[in-house]
């Protein structure tokens, strides 16, 4: 197997942050991933032909979740320091971003797209509402802290774990337990919707001081499972963002001072 | 009118910020709560800023950038919300003009955010030109080139961001003002009552982000808990509430801590 330098396994991980810098719709993420492993294929391939086909080849169509692409660059450069030429290598290769890709992406999205930036969203929307003032305003600390703790982990040790678990990677991302994480902050964060939603009619406007204007907070709060309700029938936000200004207008004329 | 200076330096920055999204870091500086604070720091009223990101941020939740799926431009459109709100609160002279400012804000940027997206199609339309000409560098042995060809398309996306950020205040904001000017005291009061349903909206859009069945139960003890709390506890004593946040979040982590262990025995 050829010798691939902690150095350029370092290079690799920092280029990773720009994976998408050139996402397009022919190819997708080719760009950054050819420019990611651009500096570890000088050290393996010596030879400027079998570099150039290599890095071709990584200018094929590749997309996956960003922050998991760090598993199969790992993977797909062991792969590549295993083959005994980049020629050897392509199938190998091929196959690898192929397979994982997809599994990943799906993985990545469900859990950091879909659940922890929504959660640490709503965690510092909790924050920036129900902390004293002046903590309030470290709201989008609290939201940068939550979200790149485990996201900025993730990123920088998956293309190590690549390179050493090569081709059995996903085992390794299986045991992680993202699903069941995943599940547990959907709860976290629909119990803090909910908490929110409730202490909403009771709390100050962090930017203004002043409360809801309206009648009850549990009248408020029944708007509110209106609004979800509609949410849950497929009504789009927009036309319920429409409905609100139309039956507040109505209301205010109805019923001046 | 923002001063011209103004409104370029709050459209480098929102460009700047707005390649997090997608093309660079990806460490979410791009989200709507980070923006609306920080022009709203420009602007000079940091918290209008974050309460009007967060709120953008809520009803903004759910756009996941999965495959060749363009969401709206939330950079964008929290970056005009704050801009729009700050420089529109004190237009009219009636009762909530804050509140309504707020409301006009959020619903334009929703505008906004279709209009970034747009933008975004037609960048990454011409990323593929980028593309075609790092495999044309390839082959001809000059591999170095591919990042100067990423430095050029990082580029692209922060003029898109700054164009559309920039074309919104310049045209959106008069109008705006316009509008606002004209308002009668009852539209300023129903907008201003909006503002506070679409905080609901926003919380309901969560809510529908992560629903599911099997946690009725935790919504329902949430939001009854903390209304019924809500009604005795002194505004003061709204820290305690911050209780919640720690203990949905031990929740959360506690399946995951149990799901651990069960595949460890």
């Amino acid at each position: 197997m050829k010798r691939l330098s902690r150095r350029s396994r370092v290079w690799a991980t920092l280029r990773l942050l720009f994976l998408q810098g050139a996402w397009n719709f022919e190819r997708l993420q080719n760009l950054g991933f050819a420019w990611c492993v651009e500096g570890a294929l000088r050290e393996l391939y010596p030879d400027t032909g079998e570099r150039r086909a290599a890095l071709k080849r990584h200018l094929e169509l590749f997309n996956t979740h960003p922050y998991m692409a760090g598993y199969v660059v790992g993977a797909a450069l062991r792969a590549e320091a295993e083959a005994p030429s980049a020629l050897q290598a392509a199938d190998a290769v091929t196959a690898l971003k192929m397979g994982l890709s997809p599994a990943l992406a799906a993985v990545g999205d469900s859990f950091f797209w879909a659940t922890l930036r929504p959660a640490a969203g709503m965690m510092a929307v909790a924050w920036l509402w129900l902390a004293p003032h002046p903590w309030h305003l470290a709201a989008p600390l609290v939201f940068l802290t939550a979200y790149n703790l485990p996201g900025l982990w993730l990123r920088l040790h998956s293309l190590e774990m690549g390179w050493q678990e090569g081709d059995r990677v996903a085992l390794h991302v299986a045991a992680l337990r993202l699903p069941a994480l995943t599940e547990g902050m959907r709860m976290a964060a629909l119990m803090l919707a909910g908490a929110l939603a409730g202490a909403l009619a009771r709390v100050a406007h962090p930017a203004t001081g002043g409360g809801v204007p309206l009648v009850d907070n549990f009248l408020f709060l029944g708007a509110g499972l209106g609004m979800m309700l509609l949410l849950r029938l497929s009504v789009r936000p927009l036309a319920i963002l429409l409905l609100c200004v139309v039956i507040t207008l109505v209301l205010a004329v109805s019923f001046p001072g | 009118m923002l001063p011209l200076n103004q409104l370029l330096v709050i459209s480098a920055v929102s460009g700047l910020l707005g390649l997090d999204a997608t093309a660079a870091l990806q460490v979410m500086v791009s989200r709507p709560l980070v923006v609306g604070g920080v022009v709203g720091w420009m602007m000079g009223d940091a918290p209008m800023g974050l309460t009007i990101g967060s709120l953008v941020e809520m009803l903004w939740i759910g756009g996941v950038p999965v495959g060749s799926l363009v969401p709206p431009d939330g950079t964008q459109a929290a970056a005009f919300a704050a801009a729009a709100v700050i420089h529109l609160r004190s237009v009219s002279p009636y009762p909530g003009a804050a509140e309504a400012a707020g409301s006009l804000g959020v619903v334009a940027a929703v505008a906004v955010g279709g209009l970034g997206a747009r933008a975004e199609i037609v960048q990454r339309r011409m990323m593929s030109r980028l593309s075609r000409w790092a495999e044309r560098e390839v082959d001809a042995g000059n591999p170095a080139a591919l990042g100067r060809i990423l430095v050029a398309a990082l580029g692209l996306a922060w003029l898109r961001g700054a164009l559309v950020c920039a074309v919104s205040l310049g045209l959106g904001l008069p109008l705006l003002q316009l509008l606002m000017v004209q308002l009668p005291p009852e539209a300023v009061r129903a907008l201003s009552w909006c503002f506070w349903l679409f905080w609901l909206l926003g919380l309901a859009v969560v809510a529908d982000h992560f629903w599911e069945r099997r946690a009725l139960k935790h919504v329902a003890v949430g939001a009854l808990g903390l209304a019924m709390l809500g009604s005795t506890l002194r505004v003061d004593q709204a820290s305690l509430l911050l209780a919640a946040v720690v203990v949905a979040h031990a929740a959360g982590m506690w399946r995951w801590v149990r799901a651990r262990r069960g595949e460890a025995a």
